[in-house]
């Protein structure tokens, strides 16, 4: 749990944070997109 | 910028343990900043016990259409007496705790600066606590007329007309003030003198500049709600007239007055949590903090703007357009330094090693939830819309995932990573994710459900409701006590550190940075004998 | 240690007191910005037509001098449009009256007089003394419902039983806006026990 992380893990860390970070910008940016396509009934 | 005294004198070296009675005496008479911290956060988590015991009652009250399981009269006093719990005896009393805790570890100082000051902030707190619901709790069996019944917000003139429950809120609010005050003076005071050598207020750590905000917002919003609630006192009692109509007086001037303490409370309720935030964030990415100074300014100008926006409680009152207009965009503005501490908070974590122990689970879920009442909070500001959701569940909606998710679950993230630096045990890992999801899940199907309701114009503050309100309601109500029966987990978990668990090393966090963690864990007595000399 | 906190402190005292000073202060504050500005509904009495000064609500600061604006005379009747006007009552706690109004709602041309009747009975075998509070919805119409005569200048007193009709003389002003075409004006009554003394302002009690 209180791991310290060698250094390779970090890296593989740091790369898994911003692959996360780009994939839930790219979720944010389709739901507001798909947003301009509902219309009230 | 005063720089306190490097060695503190009056202390006979390591050995302390002989000075200080023991057992109930010692806590009574205590003027340790770690021994009230823990005082605080004690009575903060057995208040909220108490709060949440009140609300699962109205939520099963709420089960089902029609009136089950209690009156309409003791329906009214659960929610307000609910809501004044939460916020004054739970909230702010656990907020205060960090304070005391941390605020003299984080800068290098020896203790509060006013230790007796400080017992007496905590000590007038269970008095208060006793007062708001002795009457409650008298009606239970069958004395008395039960507490005030008016909701949290003691609107004029329902709250001339109401019974003794509403003077034992008066008292009780205006002992819950002094102690308020009394604590905010002792922070201000402990963070101007007696930072360590070198630490600049532009070194402070963001915990304790968000604290300072919250002080000085505390030191010119309580006494106007003490104002406010004296008035009716006087209306009550003494004959005044300052919201009675036929002596010449004004309910609305109520509202206008119990809001211009009410807004700034919110973000009061909130600053510590925002001040936390970015050192777990950076923990938890090894990551310095982003944007240090933005945050600090944030601080400042959302602390400036939140005394000016008070009316956007009662848009509906009938003020005149030029009023709304104004109340709106001063509103809404208050979105833009909290949507720079956001941006701070995500960008502290952009491209961070991240790990995700239970504080950090609890940051993140703060970010998402958080953000939702800010969101939302923006849809109540716009005057045209918020007619219609004025006094609905969306409102109770938007503020649980401003004060539950913002605030209660702030508070969690603080005691999950500061509870093995105060205690120099690591709490159960496992337990704590559990705890994390359990919340997270029941907290949102508990108020999902309320913003349709709210949408779908079910009124807030009626024991009754109309047929086609009942899944949601049920859906709510199931979840309310999922999410209220979770926090026994929390409750045991913490139980379970104090008493022993694996040793905690003094930095615990591999990404820690920061003066306290300079310190062993659990930190001795007396914190900096030698105050550390920052660069 | 302490001693060299002191100064500090005080400023700090010191700014508690003023706050909770403030809390008071507001008070009177709030009562001058209603009067200047109709926000809160209380009604234009026989003082303002004098004063010169237009309390809509709506001008910068919701000020608007009289000279600045062509005020139709008061006695011009606009027959182009009609205002609907509604009358309601509420009788507050602890005063045993029963309250109605005769005329339930009328339409009036701005700047014609019209009059309407309230019954209102004392209930109680006791002779009591009460005062009406009119309040005007919308808001901004408040300031342009002149009443000429009213049962709310005055206190009013009932024998035991007695029941009286009160009456109320008012004109909507031409210069009110015109997007309202309906206004509301209710009065509740509140008892005189004793010597209830008015700690702020009250325009309309001194009317
Ligand atoms: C951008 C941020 C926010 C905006 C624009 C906003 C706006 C509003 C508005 C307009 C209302 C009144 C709704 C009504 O009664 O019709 C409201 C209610 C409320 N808000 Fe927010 N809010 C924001 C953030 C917050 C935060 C951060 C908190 C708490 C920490 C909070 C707590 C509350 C509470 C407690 C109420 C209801 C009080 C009551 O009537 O009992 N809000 N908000
Ligand atoms: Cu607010």
């Amino acid at each position: 749990m209180n791991a310290n992380f060698t250094e390779a893990e970090l890296a593989q860390r740091r790369t898994a944070s911003r692959r996360m970070a780009w994939l839930i910008g790219a979720v944010v940016l389709a739901i507001y997109i798909i947003g301009f396509f509902f219309k009230r009934g | 910028m005063s720089v306190a005294t490097t060695t503190v004198p009056g202390h006979a070296g390591e050995h302390h343990g002989e000075h200080h009675p023991a057992g109930i005496l010692r806590w009574l008479t205590t003027t340790n900043h770690k021994d009230i911290g823990t005082m605080y956060l004690t009575f903060a988590l057995t208040m909220f016990f108490v709060g949440g015991a009140m609300i699962l009652a109205v939520r099963a009250e709420l089960w089902q259409p029609g009136l089950q399981l209690m009156k309409p009269e003791f329906f009214n006093q659960l929610i307000g007496i609910h809501a004044l719990v939460m916020i004054f005896a739970a909230l702010m009393p656990a907020a205060t705790g960090f304070a005391n805790w941390q605020i003299p570890l984080m800068i290098g100082a020896p203790d509060m600066a006013l230790p007796r000051v400080n017992n007496w902030g905590f000590w007038l707190l269970p008095p208060a606590a006793i007062l708001l619901t002795l009457p409650f709790t008298l009606a239970l069996f069958g004395i008395g007329d039960g507490a005030l019944a008016t909701g949290w917000t003691f609107y004029a003139p329902l709250s001339v007309q109401g019974g003794l429950g509403v003077d034992f809120a008066i008292f009780a609010v205006h002992i819950l003030g002094v102690s308020s005050i009394l604590g905010s003076i002792n922070i201000i005071v402990t963070i101007f003198n007696m930072r360590a050598p070198g630490m600049t207020m532009m070194k402070l750590p963001l915990f304790a500049w968000g604290w300072l905000i919250t002080a000085f917002l505390l030191i010119a919003t309580i006494p106007v709600l003490a104002g406010a609630v004296t008035m009716l006192l006087t209306d009550r009692h003494f004959g005044t007239h300052f919201f009675d109509a036929a002596g010449g007086g004004d309910p609305i001037l109520f509202q206008h007055l119990f809001w211009f303490f009410g807004h700034p409370e919110v973000y009061i309720l909130l600053l510590p949590v925002w001040g936390l935030m970015p050192h777990v964030l950076a923990t938890f990415s090894r990551k310095p903090i982003y944007g240090y100074k933005a945050q600090v300014y944030g601080f400042i100008g959302i602390g400036v703007l939140s005394v000016i926006v008070w009316a956007h409680h009662f848009f509906t009152v009938g003020m005149p357009v030029p009023a709304l207009i104004y109340f709106m965009f001063s509103t809404m503005a208050i979105s833009l330094p909290l949507a720079v501490l956001f941006f701070c908070w995500i960008a502290t974590m952009w491209k961070g090693a991240m790990s995700f122990e239970t504080p950090m689970l609890f940051a993140t879920g703060f970010i998402v939830l958080f953000g939702i009442a800010g969101l939302t909070g923006l849809v109540l500001a716009d005057v045209a819309a918020d007619a219609q959701y004025h006094h609905s569940y969306f409102v109770v909606a938007h503020f649980h995932y401003a004060l539950f998710a913002g605030g209660i679950m702030g508070v969690m993230t603080g005691v999950y990573y500061w509870l093995p630096k105060w205690t120099g045990h690591m709490y159960d890992e496992k337990l704590g994710k559990w705890h994390f999801w359990l919340t997270v899940v029941s907290f949102n199907l508990t108020f999902i459900p309320q913003f349709f309701l709210g949408l779908a114009g079910m009124p807030r503050r009626i024991p009754d409701y109309a047929l086609q309100f009942t899944e949601f309601n049920m859906i709510s109500t199931v979840a309310a006590f999922i999410l209220g029966l979770s926090q026994l987990l929390f409750a045991y978990n913490i139980w379970k550190c104090v008493k022993g668990g694996p040793k905690a090393s003094d930095k615990v966090w591999e990404g820690a940075e920061g003066l306290e963690w300079q310190l062993p864990s659990p930190p001795p007595y007396h914190s900096w004998e030698t105050q550390p000399v920052v660069k | 240690m302490t001693s060299s906190h002191a100064p500090l402190v005080k400023r700090l005292l010191l700014l508690v007191a003023g706050a909770f000073a403030f809390a008071f202060a507001l008070v009177p504050l709030y009562n001058v910005l209603c009067e200047a500005t109709g926000f809160n509904g209380k009604t234009a009495g026989q003082g303002t037509a004098k004063s010169g000064v237009i309390r809509d609500g709506f001008g910068i600061g919701g000020l608007t001098v009289g000279a600045a604006v062509a005020t139709p005379a008061p006695s011009q009747i606009d027959r182009s449009r009609t205002v609907a006007v509604e009358f309601t009552g509420t009788v507050m706690p602890g005063l045993p009256w029963e309250m109605r109004p005769l005329t339930v709602s009328l339409d009036t041309h701005p700047g014609e007089m019209q009059q309407v009747r309230y019954l209102v009975r004392n209930t109680s075998s006791r002779p009591v003394t009460a005062q009406a509070i009119p309040s005007v919805t919308p808001g901004q119409a408040a300031q342009h419902f002149d009443k000429i005569e009213c049962f709310c200048f005055s206190q009013q007193s009932l024998a035991p039983g007695e029941s009286k009709e009160m009456p109320l003389t008012f004109i909507v002003k031409p210069d009110i806006d015109k997007d309202i075409r309906h206004i509301t004006l209710s009065y509740a009554f509140f008892s005189i026990d004793g010597q209830r003394e008015a700690l702020t302002a009250k325009p309309e009690a001194k009317q």
